[in-house]
């Protein structure tokens, strides 16, 4: 009896050794798949080099980790205000029906894959700003270095950040409205038995789950940088150090989804290990945004 | 107190102003699948559905060989994934307090927000790869099965979990009273009890990889033919919407809206039918 009793917890347990051993196992695989390339370059000379390219067998990973920062970065500022100000108004200014089917919506929006995002961008959104936003600010803005594009394009980096920008916010501002609900009732209250106006109570109930908007941005800012079909359908694919936002841009996941299915040898490896600054870069933002999360749990979201 | 009332008034308005700003795209392209897309499937209902796509330039046309395609890998995947997911999910919840469940809860959090072009990275070195892989077939089928495999796990196991701790603790020692084992406890007493949570956790877990597209392109590249062997690259879904997306060709872009209308369309069945369960499983209508 004790036999069976236990031989059960052991086959269920090594699936859950399988599921722990998951996230080694990709690092591993990482680590295993660049190696061939980290055999004949350095990795100091891979992380510092500025160009990407085949003919002249040079692999620099800094254009396509600038572009990362740059559009997910830019994604993260488009979607703070917007995830703060929509997770506020469904928690605090709509009433309970109306703001469960606007959640219903936000979910949908979630749920879009994103290569129909990216087919939306390509075919809808970036012919529709080019001729009317980009046009606008390369004519009136154009002075400022980061407005500047010798030509018009519809794919670049703003293009790209709008649709990442808008990918993310609904996971951001679910997870807000999910904190907002938490403030305890004292706290609104007193805040409202001292005369204070609507938003200067929201803004004392901001301030309280400061924690909690920080985790749910850092996590929206992972799924940006992790984000590759959509990106790679609107940046335009041409690697740049160009400040301007009107100008095309490749990034992490861009270089490796264009490339990898058709790349061999030295090309395929140094892909891989494009890979393991991504694989670097998303654990150590997930890593943040999880250990903020798990402190709030034992916090104010017991 | 009135420059109080009037900065109240534009807060607000402009946190309306952000709620409009996240519907409008959506109905954006809900509007371009059902115009141009909808368009397109109602003119040919069934070639869309049943034919293969045609070369640029040449009219008509359909999905059929993606749909297809998308069957053997979403079929191959939950095949590989819903057995994994759901014996992790129950030693997480039935041993949650163990080092080894507290380890998994951790990686799966983490993977639940892992870039999904890794995982394909990964999948296409150690499976496929010509140089590195176990099987050197080269951008195959099932290389990308596994991968969505693995991208499911995690999800389906956290969600079994949730399930599982949903049961009172009075049925498990009442069973274990009862002289029960632990093999009869979990598969004849609380399984059974959370059925619905179960297939609501599957569908959640289908419901994220059905629309994956980069994992598929890292290691299965590209097709536009039928599915033919296992160790051969096979169309599927979205893949499709992207190739012929990005394509210039006017025919291919009005079928990529058509397929992603088909694809959100399946989607929010899966959310639909997911939501009707979970309902069922506390209201018991």
């Amino acid at each position: 009896m004790v036999a069976i009793r236990k031989s059960i917890f052991i086959f269920l347990g090594s699936f859950a050794l399988f599921l722990a051993l998951i996230l080694p196992f990709y690092f591993f695989g990482e680590l295993y798949g660049a190696s061939e390339f980290f055999s004949k370059f350095s990795f100091l000379d891979f992380i510092s080099g500025r160009e990407w390219s085949l003919p002249e067998q040079k692999y620099g990973a800094l254009q396509a980790i600038y572009g990362t920062i740059i559009t997910a970065g830019l994604a993260l500022l488009i979607t703070t205000p917007i995830s703060i100000a929509a997770a506020v108004a469904m928690s605090e200014l709509l009433p309970e029906y109306l703001s469960e089917r606007l959640g219903m919506i936000i979910d949908m929006i979630a749920a879009i894959p994103s290569v129909v995002v990216g087919l939306w961008g390509i075919l809808s959104l970036g012919p529709f700003l080019s001729s009317t936003l980009y046009k606008f600010l390369i004519e009136n803005l154009g002075f400022l270095p980061i407005f500047q594009a010798k030509t018009l394009l519809a794919y670049n980096k703003l293009t790209a950040a709008l649709v990442l920008g808008y990918m993310i916010t609904p996971f951001a501002v679910s997870v807000i409205k999910e904190n907002l609900r938490l403030v305890p009732i004292e706290i609104k209250e007193a805040a409202y038995a001292l005369g204070l106006t609507k938003w200067e109570v929201i803004r004392i109930m901001l301030s309280y789950i400061k924690p909690g908007i920080f985790a749910a941005l850092m996590l929206a800012l992972g799924r940006a940088i992790a984000e590759a079909v959509a990106v790679s359908m609107v940046i335009g694919n041409t690697c740049s150090f160009s400040v301007s936002l009107l100008e095309p841009a490749c990034t992490l996941t861009t270089l490796i989804i264009n490339n990898f299915a058709e790349a061999t040898g030295t090309e395929a490896a140094a892909l891989i290990g494009l890979g393991l600054v991504l694989f670097v870069i998303s654990i150590s933002t997930i890593l943040v945004s999880r250990l903020v999360y798990n402190k709030l749990l034992g916090g104010y979201m017991r | 107190m009135n420059l109080k009332k009037l900065r109240d008034m534009i807060y607000t308005c402009l946190a309306y102003l952000s709620l409009l700003l996240l519907i409008i795209p959506l109905c954006w392209i809900l509007f371009e699948c059902i115009i141009e897309g909808g368009h397109y499937i109602i003119n040919r209902p069934i070639e869309f559905f049943t034919d293969i796509g045609r070369p640029p330039g040449i009219e008509g046309g359909g999905i059929g060989h993606a749909i297809q395609g998308s069957l053997y890998m979403l079929g191959l995947a939950l095949l590989i994934g819903i057995p994994v997911g759901i014996f992790a999910g129950i030693y997480l919840a039935e041993r949650k307090d163990s080092p080894l469940a507290k380890a998994a809860r951790f990686v799966s959090d983490i993977l639940v927000e892992f870039p999904t072009i890794l995982v394909g990275v990964v999948t296409y070195t150690f499976l496929a790869s010509k140089v590195t892989g176990i099987l050197a077939t080269g951008p195959a089928a099932f290389a990308a099965s596994f991968a969505l495999a693995l991208i499911m796990i995690p999800i389906v196991a956290r969600s079994v979990e949730t399930a599982f701790l949903t049961i009172p603790n009075d049925i498990r020692e009442g069973a274990y009273a009862l002289g029960l084992s632990s093999r009869h406890v979990i598969f004849r007493i609380l399984l059974p009890a959370v059925k619905t949570g179960v297939v609501t956790a599957v569908l959640i877990g289908l419901a994220k990889i059905v629309g994956e597209s980069a994992p598929i392109i890292v290691t299965n590249g590209i097709s536009n033919f039928w599915f033919s062997k296992w160790t051969e690259p096979a169309p599927s879904i979205p893949v499709l919407i992207y190739v012929y997306g990005l394509s210039p060709f006017k025919e291919w872009q009005t079928q990529a809206w058509a397929a992603a209308l088909f694809l959100l369309l399946l989607i929010m069945a899966i959310g639909f039918l997911a939501r009707r369960i979970t309902k069922k499983l506390w209201t018991g209508v």
